[in-house]
Formats: C-alpha cells, structure tokens, sequence
C-alpha cells in the first residue's frame, strides 16, 4: 500500500458552485455608437436585427444587458470578443 | 438606404464596401493608425484604459488570470485589423470580414480619443464637448463610423 498523497486542495472559493452557468453583461459606455452596438450584437452572436435593437436599447436605457450564457470557457470567448469590439462586457455566475 | 451619394466616405457595392475618402481624409485616418499603433505597442494603460474593460471588475484574482489568458491574443489582433484598415485606406472594395475590422478600427480610436478627452455620459448628452482637434476627429471618426455601418446594412453584410 503506497503512502496517501498529499493532494493540494483546489483554490477554490468553497460557495463557488462549479456547474452554475455564467452570463456575460454588456455595459453602457456612452462613447460607442448604438448602432454600432446592434451591428456587433448582430455580428458575433447572430441575433435578428429586432432583438439586436432590443438589447442594444437596454444597453442604452437601463446601463446593461445580458448577451449570452454558458459554461465559463463559453462566457469568457464571448468577453473576449466583445472586448475585441470595444463593447464594454462583464461576465458573472448567473444567479 | 436607397439614394446613395457619390461623396460619401463608404458606398454599398455589389462586391462589399468601397472606401471612399478624400486625399486629406486618407492622411489623417493613416496618422490616426499610426497613433494608435504606438499607444498599443506601449501598452500605455490610462490611454487605453477604455479599450481594456475588465471581465471581472469584483475580483482581482480573476481578472488577472483573464489577462493573462488574453493580453497577447488581444494586442496581436488590434494590430493585424489595423494592418486591414492601413491596407484599404486609398480606396480598396472591403470584404464582410474588411469591413468588421474598419469598424473596430474606428471604433478604437474613438474610444482612445474619447478616454483623452474624459468624456462621460454628461457631456455626450449635452453636446458640450471642447473645441479643438481631438473632438473634431472625435466627431468625424463618429461619423465614418456611422456610414460605415450604413454602408455595410445596405450590402446586407
């Protein structure tokens, strides 16, 4: 029988639950333009010029959006994309 | 969009979006991606503060880790769409993927030029921006910006 090993504890925040999805939020930055907004919506995540326009005013009205949701590697790609655009993006776990 | 006007800075064509800018309005936007170039290559972060959004503005420990995870894919990707909008600036026919990147362009240099000139949402709604070169081409990159999104919904890219 071999000696237990000794295993280092993932660093992990222990109220952190592993499988909950993560959504990625759009913030307002009044310098982008709104329909630069809608195009880039449109553009990275396929959405209809309509529901586009809806998120984009919601980015515009109400400061924030969520745009999509999923595993972390998912959520982070699509931050990453958005901030390849200047869109100013958060990703969080969704509650 | 149907009455297109000859003078405008991106006209819709059949094969994809065709530059359109003036000798004067080349130079200018050349100098602008020479800029930026510089400010990007130095990593200079209160310029670029408005380019560089954390994806984890409540932990620190995240943050870095995406930073780290992105950074160089990051920069190498501004500087190659860049490089695109370098390339079409004389008048070359933009393909869908062109046209993404000259939005990005323009957009980036908006951002960095309105991070210079500390705009927040106040003085956008008020219209009361200073005068004085960097809020002209502030203003004028807006508005390439805009046709050129036109420009790209007409082709239906």
């Amino acid at each position: 029988m071999t000696a237990p090993l000794s295993v280092a504890e993932p660093d992990i925040d222990s109220t952190e639950d592993l499988s909950r999805p993560w959504k990625v939020l759009v913030w307002d930055d009044p310098i982008n333009l709104m329909s630069y907004v809608a195009f880039v919506f449109r553009k990275l995540f396929g959405f209809s010029e309509e529901k586009a326009h809806r998120l984009m005013m919601e980015v515009h009205n109400d400061g924030k959006t969520v745009v999509s949701s999923g595993p972390k590697e998912k959520a982070e790609m699509d931050v990453f994309r958005l901030h390849e655009h200047g869109l100013w993006a958060t990703m969080e776990h969704d509650s | 969009m149907s009455d297109v006007h000859p003078s405008w800075p991106f006209l819709p064509e059949e094969a994809g979006v065709r530059v359109n800018l003036q000798e004067h309005e080349q130079e200018v936007l050349e100098n602008l991606i020479v800029d930026l170039r510089q400010l990007l290559m130095s990593d200079s972060h209160d310029a670029l503060r408005r380019l560089k959004p954390p994806a984890h503005p409540d932990n620190e420990e995240a943050e870095a880790a995406y930073r780290e995870l992105i950074d160089d894919d990051m920069l190498r990707a501004r500087l190659e769409l860049l490089d695109i909008v370098d390339a079409g600036i004389a008048g070359a026919t933009l393909s869908e993927d062109d046209v993404a990147a000259w939005m990005q362009g323009l957009n980036m240099i908006r951002l960095v030029l309105g991070e210079r000139l500390e705009l927040d949402g106040a003085d956008l709604d008020s219209h009361d921006l200073p005068d004085g070169p960097a809020t002209f081409l502030y203003e004028w990159t807006g508005e390439l910006l805009e046709f050129l999104v036109r420009a790209a919904s007409a082709t239906g890219s």
